[in-house]
């Protein structure tokens, strides 16, 4: 159970997605710790397929609610539901098929670029893409990041 | 959200359970009520549609699961096949009134000419879902005009209260030792969140 052996899991079960939020930002160099991992992932029917067999492999149940409510993961809740808040066996995941202040998933694979994990290669939403999707959900804790990622833009571009 | 402390609660964990239980330091919390912007989002509606529909319906306004889960058909009910507000809301509460099974609940006219079909099982599948939205993912947005920003990149983070040499050091490692390093500290997370339950 790890952010890491989720990222494994999707790769390896061929889902198209793209890392945003947290473990995107801790990639492109911020050091705040987060529990979730936030992705964006195609909608196509293929990697709709993929998605519903690797989520059910991995038992995910909508976070924060009491065990045993009714939930169905197949692809009409993936379809009909913009953002899924799950917990799985392989850790809390979150799923977006658009990001508000980006777009779906074709806009947000062409903000972001590939990064290398170690044993993981993925792609995550770049640094200025970060900053559009939390100015865009202006949530107080994302408004609260917000001045540490435009530093690690400076940051980077002036090469540290 | 807000908590009743509870001596146990005996609830059974199915579509018509009042709330959500937890319990931390053998004081059962149940997390019954909700605010004005969760109800909004578990039920997909805007918030200003909930306090128009409350103020139709002539209801008070406390936003409980239950509560949540009448308006979310009602909401449905009124969009889907147009039904007037008041109609869509009892309705609703007369079809979750009725027994979890059969797996649909069908309504029909005394003649039988027209007949409403809801599919239970995949409307509480939707509603668990945006209930778990409305309590994982939902914070309240900051109010008011956003403060006008003097400063940009580093100078705004170190106003902020950023520690630019944790930043600066950061990016001295590689992205997968960065990664590494996160899975690290959310199983240490993780670990102390087992401790304290």
């Amino acid at each position: 159970m790890s952010l890491l052996s989720m990222l494994e899991g999707l790769i390896d079960a061929d889902v198209e997605f793209v890392v945003i939020g947290g473990v995107a930002a801790r990639a492109h160099g911020s050091p705040r710790i987060t529990e979730d991992l936030d992705i964006c992932y195609s909608t196509t029917t293929s990697n709709l397929d993929r998605l519903v067999e690797l989520l059910l492999s991995w038992n995910a149940y909508p976070r924060g609610v009491e065990l045993g409510l009714p939930f169905i993961m197949d692809h009409r809740t993936l379809t009909t539901n913009p953002i899924l808040t799950l917990t799985t066996d392989e850790g809390a995941l979150d799923l977006l098929d658009i990001v508000s202040g980006v777009g779906d998933f074709k806009a947000v694979r062409r903000e972001s670029i590939s990064v290398d994990g170690g044993h993981v290669q993925f792609l995550a939403l770049d640094l200025p893409g970060l900053v559009k999707a939390k100015k865009a959900a202006g949530r107080p804790k994302d408004l609260d990041q917000l001045p540490e990622l435009e530093a690690l833009i400076e940051l980077r571009r002036k090469g540290r | 959200m807000l908590a009743i402390m509870l001596r146990r609660p005996d609830t059974p964990a199915d579509g018509n359970s009042p709330g959500h239980a937890r319990c931390i330091n053998n004081v059962y919390l149940l997390d019954l009520f909700m605010t004005l912007g969760q109800l909004a989002v578990a039920i997909q509606a805007p918030p200003k549609w909930v306090l128009n529909a409350n103020a139709v319906l002539q209801l008070a306004p406390a936003y409980s699961v239950q509560r949540a889960r009448v308006l979310a058909l009602t909401r449905l009910l009124e969009q889907a096949i147009g039904l007037p507000l008041k109609r869509a809301f009892h309705l609703a509460k007369a079809t979750l009134r009725r027994p979890a099974e059969p797996a649909s609940w069908r309504h029909e006219s005394p003649d039988g000419i027209a007949a409403v079909v809801i599919d239970r099982e995949r409307f509480l599948s939707d509603f668990t879902v945006n209930l778990s939205r409305a309590r994982a993912g939902y914070c309240e947005r900051r109010r008011g005009r956003p403060p006008r920003k003097r400063r940009r990149g580093v100078a705004a983070a170190r106003h902020h209260g950023v520690d630019i040499s944790l930043l600066r050091e950061s990016l001295k490692h590689s992205a997968a030792d960065r990664l590494r390093r996160l899975d690290d500290n959310a199983a240490f997370a993780r670990s102390l969140k087992v401790l304290a339950s």
